[in-house]
């Protein structure tokens, strides 16, 4: 029967060639829409290398206030800080924090070497407070203040791309104006860009015990809530008058970060499920006149001994055959991704979206050659002789 | 070999009743060659899809080989219709998307006959009706009593013990016609074949054991 099916099918090529490439079409449309969605599922699946729940991040801005009166507040807000039971760690760093748009992008060298990283600069209680985890060494403490060579954190990709597997502790790396720093941790890899972005170098340089930070990061017990908030933004406005202050939950802050990674990927995801659909329209419309056109071979076949049963199968056996030629060609296009590395995306995105796409046109073909085939089977042989 | 009991059909629209068979009673004996007549539209074609199970009728009992077939299943009926009958059409229903060669191994196909058995069998019906230097053909590239033949080819290949055939010279010249009606003949004479065969031409009817006429969806004589 199958080789019965193949000669249909390819003495019906002309007929059978558009199909062939709507489904060829579909199935690439399908991969390109599975990789980019495996590839950012794979992302969204891996750790941060950070906490953000029950973190609230504070936003300082100190506009006027002279240099040494900022660190002195600071130091104030600390301390009440400290007499909050609500508070359970804090920490001050920059700009450049998790979720947030702001970015430093710094050069480091070896001898052999250089590579770029993302900067942090982060003070001895940001490790805890952001619950982050150390792969080897220590985060930086107060001691470090006067280290004869300035610290530094990285991540463990940092560590790799620098030094490949040799391990980077007490490894020097000069920054682009040749400033030293020893490498005295091994963090894991911290994802600040959030979840649907990749891992990256990262170097967390240590900040200074009276610098001006104009980030504040808190840990808060979970049962902390706006009117907590309130009261803290009011008691750090009492302490800053002139300052302007913002509280963002850090979990607030990822789930707009996720909203505004997505919206292009969605629209991606709409645009790609509109065209399967159309194909799928297609496919149905196809199949439907197909069997129109190919009632009097249906009639035939019923009278030579054929049960509906065999006849809705040849019709679905014909649509899987074709699916499956449209896949063979598909996947041979598809399989070149991986194989030249095209867009450095991993091996496993791309026979994930390769499977996945087969699968969704496998589903696809049947559920479109279903009903026509039905209708095929259901028509009874002498109509479908008489009305030809 | 074919019997039909009180055989009615009616066919029933929401606001027209049309009888196409009314209380048809008849016998069909094994390795008769029996031809039915009558003017279009008296039910000719009916009582043929009728017998060769393609069509149920509304009242009345059809038995063929002395099996009543009555609550088979679409199963059933295929299978009965496969080994026991084989069609011949007035319009060949050829698949002209297949060579004259898969054409014919269509009923094979449904017995689940291996590849090789199926074509050696093809060749052979195909030798019989004169054809076996066109199996790689397409239909479209015969003549009409090419495709004709190919038909009955396809009609016996399965080794039926009744072929029904419907005007089956009713698309073709004298010649060709009278061609066909020799190899119907030979099929009932040599291998003993049940033939029932609907036709207009008084010629082809006479050379059959016996004729039935129908009018108005009745047995007349």
């Amino acid at each position: 029967m199958i080789r019965h099916l193949f000669k249909l099918i390819w003495n019906q090529k002309r007929k059978n060639l558009g199909i062939l490439f709507e489904i060829l079409f579909s199935y690439m449309v399908l991969f390109a829409v599975f990789s980019f969605g495996f590839f950012y599922l794979r992302f969204y699946l891996q750790p941060l290398g950070f906490e953000y729940k029950d973190r609230w991040a504070v936003f300082l801005n100190w506009n006027d206030t002279p240099g040494g009166d900022v660190e002195t507040i600071q130091q104030a807000m600390a301390d009440q800080l400290k007499g909050h039971v609500e508070i359970e760690r804090f920490a001050f760093s920059n700009e450049v924090m998790p979720f947030a748009n702001y970015i430093n992008f710094t050069g480091f060298k070896t001898e052999e070497k250089s590579e770029g990283a993302y900067v942090f600069t982060a003070d001895d209680r940001y490790f805890q407070t952001m619950g982050m985890h150390l792969q080897e060494g220590r985060w930086f403490e107060e001691q470090d203040e006067s280290a004869p060579v300035l610290p530094a954190v990285v991540t463990r990709s940092f560590g790799t791309a620098m030094f490949g597997t040799d391990s980077p502790l007490g490894k020097s790396i000069f920054e682009g104006d040749n400033t030293q720093r020893k490498i005295i941790g091994v963090v894991d890899d911290f994802r600040f860009g959030g979840d649907l972005e990749g891992r990256n170098n990262s170097v967390f340089l240590r900040m200074a015990t009276r610098q001006p930070a104009p980030r504040m990061l808190l840990k808060v017990k979970s049962s902390a809530g706006a009117a907590f908030e309130a009261k803290l933004l009011k008691d750090f406005q009492r302490l800053a008058p002139g300052w302007s202050i913002e509280i963002k939950y850090m979990e607030e802050m990822r789930r707009t970060n996720i909203r505004q990674r997505l919206i292009p990927l969605i629209a991606f995801g709409i645009i790609g499920l509109f065209l399967v659909f159309n194909v799928a329209l297609g496919l149905f419309g196809v199949l439907w006149q197909n069997i129109g056109k190919r009632r009097e071979e249906i009639g035939v076949r019923r009278a030579m001994g054929s049960t509906q049963k065999e006849i809705a199968s040849q019709f679905i056996g014909e649509m899987t055959v074709l699916a499956t030629l449209s896949l063979l060609l598909g996947v041979f296009f598809a399989v070149q991704f991986p194989l030249l590395h095209v867009f450095k995306v991993a091996t496993e995105v791309y026979i994930a979206a390769i499977l996945a796409g087969m699968l969704v046109i496998y589903s696809l073909v049947f559920l479109c050659s279903f009903f026509p085939s039905l209708q095929a089977a259901r028509m009874h042989p002498a109509v479908a002789l008489r009305d030809e | 070999m074919i019997a039909l009991q009180n055989v009615n059909k009616v066919y029933q629209t929401k606001s027209i009743e049309t009888v196409a068979l009314n209380r048809i009673n008849l016998e069909v004996a094994g390795g008769e060659f029996l031809a039915i007549m009558g003017p279009s539209g008296c039910g000719k074609s009916t009582l043929l899809n009728i017998m060769g199970l393609l069509d149920e009728p509304t009242d009345g009992a059809v038995s063929i080989n002395a099996s009543d077939l009555k609550g088979y299943t679409d199963k059933q009926l295929a299978r009965f219709r496969n080994k026991h009958i084989g069609f011949v059409f007035q319009s060949y229903h050829l698949i002209n998307d297949l060579q004259v060669m898969d054409n014919v191994e269509i009923p094979l196909l449904y017995r689940r006959v291996s590849g090789k058995e199926r074509r050696q069998l093809a060749a052979e019906a195909l030798t019989r009706v004169g054809l076996r230097n066109r199996m790689e053909h397409f239909p479209t590239q015969l003549s009409g009593g090419q495709c004709q033949r190919v038909a009955i080819a396809r009609a016996i290949v399965g080794q039926p013990s009744i072929i029904l055939a419907d005007e089956p010279t009713g698309n073709l010249d004298s010649v060709m016609g009278a061609e066909i009606m020799e190899i119907l003949l030979q099929l009932n004479q040599e291998n003993g074949t049940t033939i029932v065969m609907v036709t207009h031409d008084e010629t082809m009817a006479r050379q059959a054991h016996r004729i039935v006429r129908l009018f108005d969806g009745s047995q007349v004589m």
